[in-house]
């Protein structure tokens, strides 16, 4: 497998009367041609941010995004036009991301219309006729408009949008957070279908550790503007080797009333990101913290295995200092 | 005596075209000590159900049918003044969105003390009194720095920190039976944990009973001690948690437990969407969607099924319900 994307200190800071919010800081990862990375996180660990960066939605402060080896960050508007038919995005409200003033089929035409002007009107319409078909829509919901359609249809149509260029990765922003239960898993299997068959790529930014566990092969995890842990999903979920992967794990309520994890209960919530402490973000929740960590910001090192990296200096002693959250 | 019975319960929104029936005959009863969770997801009544409860059903809904006695009185028979007094201090809410439930305007000390003046607390106490009891409450819901949170706006606390604040208004005036609606959906799960560890220790320590609200399955499996599901208005399974999780017969339940990705489980996608509230089939209102249906399921009303000596219930023609 070859590297389709890869990001290298990608730094985002929003700035803010006296100082700024540092969303992003330093962060570095590849995605591999038909790979899924997760992208964990809780509110405020930049996890959005860094998806919007990645597609220049949100400008970045500093970093490189290197795509098939161009880096996306240096293209001038025309090329980044261009270049966005190879990336795309799904985002969390559907509804929200869709023109209430438009028909289903005018929402996933626009795409073609600004990216292969060369097709005729007929060829359009049979390819958004394809595209609806691909995610399980009929003819029909191509007339209607977003207000007329469930949520979990209004998804698809975000989805039908998205791929309607072909692109080879798309960022897809919580896609299903915003949709019933049912539905939800509706939607997961139709982003997993269409990435076997078509060999997508995904960032697929999630808080919900169920769904990641379940969809992608590598996952990292944020702390308030950090990757703290990185590796492949099995063994991070298995054997996490950061404080707040396993603090994340253990709050996961699992549907399971025999459910025999010992939480390990953190102490206040995300500090914020205007004035950073020094050291490792996470010091002050920890339950491991010892007085270096306030020192200097832990580097993301290799730990176990060939791939599972951590930014902790307790790293190789947390499986022993901490109880196993496991993964049910 | 029970402490929540609720029998029969209707409830129809009415607007240009056909009424709207959100709920359609629903019973749950609560006993003190006890949470319930009562699960769905948008539409199918829980919300509404919860609201029928407080009094807080307002134009153009209507309960049309059904009783809702607390400790044997009928709230339906009660005057708006009567609920008033009921409300807060013997039965009382947790929203969703913290932010919604205090008043930017005020303290979060005030708008505790208002509670208690409201109900005839403040009058020949004194203020020192009632301060006295603010601190404890925002003590007792694990705030460390009570003073602080007290003199703070809500725009100044977190997320999870105003939630403990409206935890606090609901207990404050110890009321017999707290109605939460997703007290947890916009807090991280940190926070969530932390936040419904302390929820049910407040209800427990109060002896209160608790109706949950929610359509996450790993927070009923991990805090309640019933579950009610409901779909379309209807509740279809009820029972003790534990029984339900273990052996789901409604075919409803046992595909909403599959829904949630398990690694290395195929995950279940149910085929379809709720039905349209305006216009329910004359039979089961699951049978678009369900897995086993059976020729006389979209006609004919499903009877209720019982699974022995386990207090565990199912609205299905399925005898033994769905098969695992």
């Amino acid at each position: 497998m070859s590297v389709l994307l890869e990001v290298a200190g990608l730094t985002k800071r929003f700035p803010v009367r006296g100082g700024a919010v540092h969303a992003v800081s330093d962060v570095s990862f590849t995605i591999e041609e038909g790979e899924s990375l997760g992208l964990v996180g809780e509110s405020g660990s930049g996890k959005t941010t860094t998806g919007r960066c990645i597609l220049r939605l949100v400008e970045p402060t500093a970093g490189t995004v290197r795509f098939r080896g161009r880096d996306i960050t240096a293209l001038g508007r025309r090329d980044l036009r261009a270049a966005r038919a190879d990336m795309q995005v799904v985002f969390q409200e559907p509804y929200e991301s869709l023109n209430p003033r438009m028909t289903v089929h005018q929402i996933v035409e626009e795409h073609l219309l600004l990216h292969r002007p060369e097709l005729s009107k007929a060829d359009r319409a049979a390819q958004v006729a394809e595209l609806l078909d691909k995610v399980s829509l009929r003819s029909e919901h191509g007339r209607r408009r977003p207000h007329e359609l469930s949520g979990g249809q209004q998804q698809r149509v975000g989805i039908a949008r998205a791929i309607a260029t072909d692109p080879a990765f798309l960022v897809l922003d919580e896609p299903t957070s915003s949709l019933d239960v049912s539905v939800r898993a509706q939607i997961l299997e139709l982003l997993l279908g269409l990435q076997r068959d078509l060999g997508l790529s995904y960032l697929f930014i999630s808080h919900d550790l169920s769904t990641i566990q379940y969809s992608c092969t590598r996952v990292a995890v944020m702390y308030l503007g950090r990757i703290v842990e990185v590796g492949p999903t099995r063994e991070v979920f298995e054997e996490p080797r950061h404080p707040y992967t396993r603090a994340l794990l253990s709050a996961l309520l699992r549907p399971d009333v025999d459910q025999s994890v010992s939480r390990i209960q953190l102490e206040g919530e995300i500090p914020s990101a205007i004035t950073l402490p020094p050291g490792c973000a996470f010091a002050s929740r920890c339950p491991v913290a010892i007085g270096a960590c306030v020192e200097a910001v832990p580097e993301l090192r290799r730990v176990a295995g060939d791939a599972q990296r951590a930014a902790c200096l307790r790293a190789e002693e947390i499986p022993a200092l901490m109880a196993t959250p496991g993964p049910g | 005596m029970t402490l929540l019975e609720v029998k029969g319960l209707r409830v129809e929104f009415s607007g240009r075209e056909e009424p709207v029936r959100a709920v359609n005959g629903v019973d749950l009863e609560i006993e003190r000590g006890e949470i319930v969770g009562l699960v769905g997801e948008s539409g199918s009544g829980k919300t509404v159900t919860s609201l029928s409860i407080l009094g807080l059903i307002r134009q153009p809904g209507r309960i049309t049918a059904g009783s809702i006695l607390l400790d044997g009185t009928d709230l339906r028979t009660l005057g708006p003044e009567q609920l008033r007094a009921i409300r807060g201090a013997r039965v009382s809410y947790v929203p969703q969105s913290p932010r919604g439930a205090l008043n930017p305007l005020l303290r979060i000390g005030k708008q505790m003390e208002n509670i208690l003046v409201s109900h005839g607390e403040g009058g020949r106490q004194a203020t020192a009194e009632l301060r006295r009891r603010t601190v404890e409450m925002i003590e007792a819901v694990g705030i460390s720095d009570p003073q602080r949170a007290l003199r703070a706006y809500p725009h100044e606390l977190s997320g999870g920190m105003a939630q403990r604040a409206v935890i606090a208004n609901a207990m404050i005036l110890r009321p017999d039976l707290v109605i939460a609606d997703e007290p947890t959906t916009g807090l991280d799960v940190t926070v969530q944990a932390q936040i419904l560890d302390l929820f049910s220790e407040r209800v427990r320590e109060q002896g209160a009973g608790a109706l949950l609200v929610t359509h996450d399955l790993g927070i009923v499996a991990n805090y309640c001690t019933r579950i009610a599901v409901m779909y379309a208005g209807r509740i279809v399974e009820t029972g003790p948690a534990r029984a339900v999780f273990q052996r789901p017969r409604h075919p409803y339940t046992v595909g909403l437990l599959r829904s949630v990705p398990v690694l290395g489980q195929p995950l279940f996608s149910m085929p379809g969407q709720a039905p349209d509230l305006r216009a329910l089939p004359s039979g089961c209102a699951f049978a678009a969607r369900c897995a086993n249906v059976l020729p006389e399921c979209a006609a004919v009303p499903p009877p209720w099924r019982e699974v022995a000596r386990e207090a565990h219930r199912f609205l299905c023609h399925l005898e033994d319900g769905a098969p695992l």
